[in-house]
C-alpha cells in the first residue's frame, strides 16, 4: 500500500544526498506487483567509486528495513534488480547547474550578489562574454 | 548450519526439478539466512554464538537484525551495500512465494535459486570462518 509518510522521507533524504553527492540521480516509484517501493540510484560507475556513498545508501537502507520490515522499499543501483516505470520520480540536481557551475568564480559570485566586492567590475562584461 | 545450508539449497534445487517452482523460493531464502547464522557464529572477527544471536535477534525484525550483523563484517562498502540489496530483494520474493496469491514460474524460482547461489558465494568471500 502506498505510504505518503515513507514517499516523504525518501524524496526527503534523496534530495538531501543529491544535494551532496552533484554526480547522483535517484529514481523511484511505488510498484502495485511489489506493494512496494522500489529506489534505484545512478550512475553505477561513480557509485562504484564513492565508499562514503554506499555506506551512507547502506546505513539509510538498514534504517528503513528495520523500520518498515517487509513493506520497506527496495534499493538497488541502475536497476540492477527490479526495471522502473517512465513514471518514477527523479531526482538529481537542476539541468542548469552545470552551466552555472561552467561560468567564471567572479560571475557566479556577482549572481549570488554575496562577494560582489571581490569583483574586479570593470572586467564583468569579459567575464559575461566568456559564460 | 553450513551443512544444513547446503542441504536446503539442494532441496530448492529438488523442489524446482519435481515443478514446485513457488514453494522452491522458501528453500532458496533460508539456506541464505542458515549459512549467514553459521557465517555469524563462527566468523573470525567478533562471532556471535547463536545463543546470543536467538537472544539477540528475535520478532519480526530478526532477519533485518541478522542481516546488519552481517553487513558490519564485510569490509568493502560497495560490497555491503550491494549484499543488503541483493538479499532483501530474495527476502520479499520469499514473502511474496509464502504468502500472496503469486505463481511462481520455473524461471521465476530459477532466478531466486540463482540469487541465492550468488548470496552463498558472497558471504563465503566476504567472511571468514574459524
Amino acid at each position: 500500500m502506498k505510504d505518503p509518510k515513507l514517499e516523504t522521507t525518501l524524496r526527503d533524504w534523496a534530495k538531501d544526498m543529491v544535494s551532496r553527492y552533484e554526480w547522483l540521480t535517484v529514481r523511484f516509484e511505488y510498484n502495485e506487483d511489489r506493494h512496494r517501493y522500489l529506489v534505484s540510484y545512478y550512475p553505477v560507475s561513480r557509485i562504484d567509486e564513492s565508499d562514503v556513498f554506499c555506506l551512507e545508501a547502506s546505513e539509510f537502507e538498514d534504517s528503513i528495513n528495520i523500520k518498515y520490515l517487509d513493506n520497506a522499499p527496495l534499493f538497488c543501483d541502475e536497476e540492477r534488480l527490479f526495471r522502473l516505470s517512465s513514471r518514477a520520480e527523479t531526482i538529481s540536481k537542476p539541468k542548469w547547474f552545470d552551466s552555472f557551475r561552467s561560468l567564471p568564480l567572479p560571475l557566479i559570485t556577482f549572481i549570488g550578489g554575496s562577494m560582489e566586492t571581490r569583483i574586479d567590475k570593470s572586467k564583468i562584461n569579459e567575464y559575461a562574454l566568456a559564460a | 548450519m553450513d551443512r544444513k545450508s547446503a542441504k536446503t539449497l539442494e532441496a530448492a534445487q529438488r523442489l524446482i526439478d519435481q515443478r514446485f517452482f513457488t514453494q522452491s523460493v522458501h528453500c532458496s531464502y533460508y539456506a541464505v539466512l542458515q549459512l549467514m547464522r553459521y557465517k555469524l557464529a563462527n566468523s573470525q572477527a567478533n562471532p556471535m554464538t547463536y545463543e546470543q544471536q536467538d537472544a539477540q535477534m528475535s520478532g519480526r525484525s530478526s532477519h533485518e537484525a541478522l542481516l546488519i550483523e552481517i553487513k558490519s563484517r564485510i569490509a568493502n562498502p560497495k560490497n555491503k551495500m550491494r549484499f543488503g540489496q541483493d538479499f532483501e530483494d530474495l527476502k520479499d520474493k520469499r514473502v511474496e512465494a509464502d504468502y500472496s496469491q503469486r505463481t511462481f514460474s520455473d524461471i521465476d524460482s530459477l532466478d531466486c535459486k540463482q540469487q541465492a547461489d550468488g548470496l552463498i558465494s558472497k558471504l563465503n568471500n566476504y567472511i571468514q570462518t574459524k
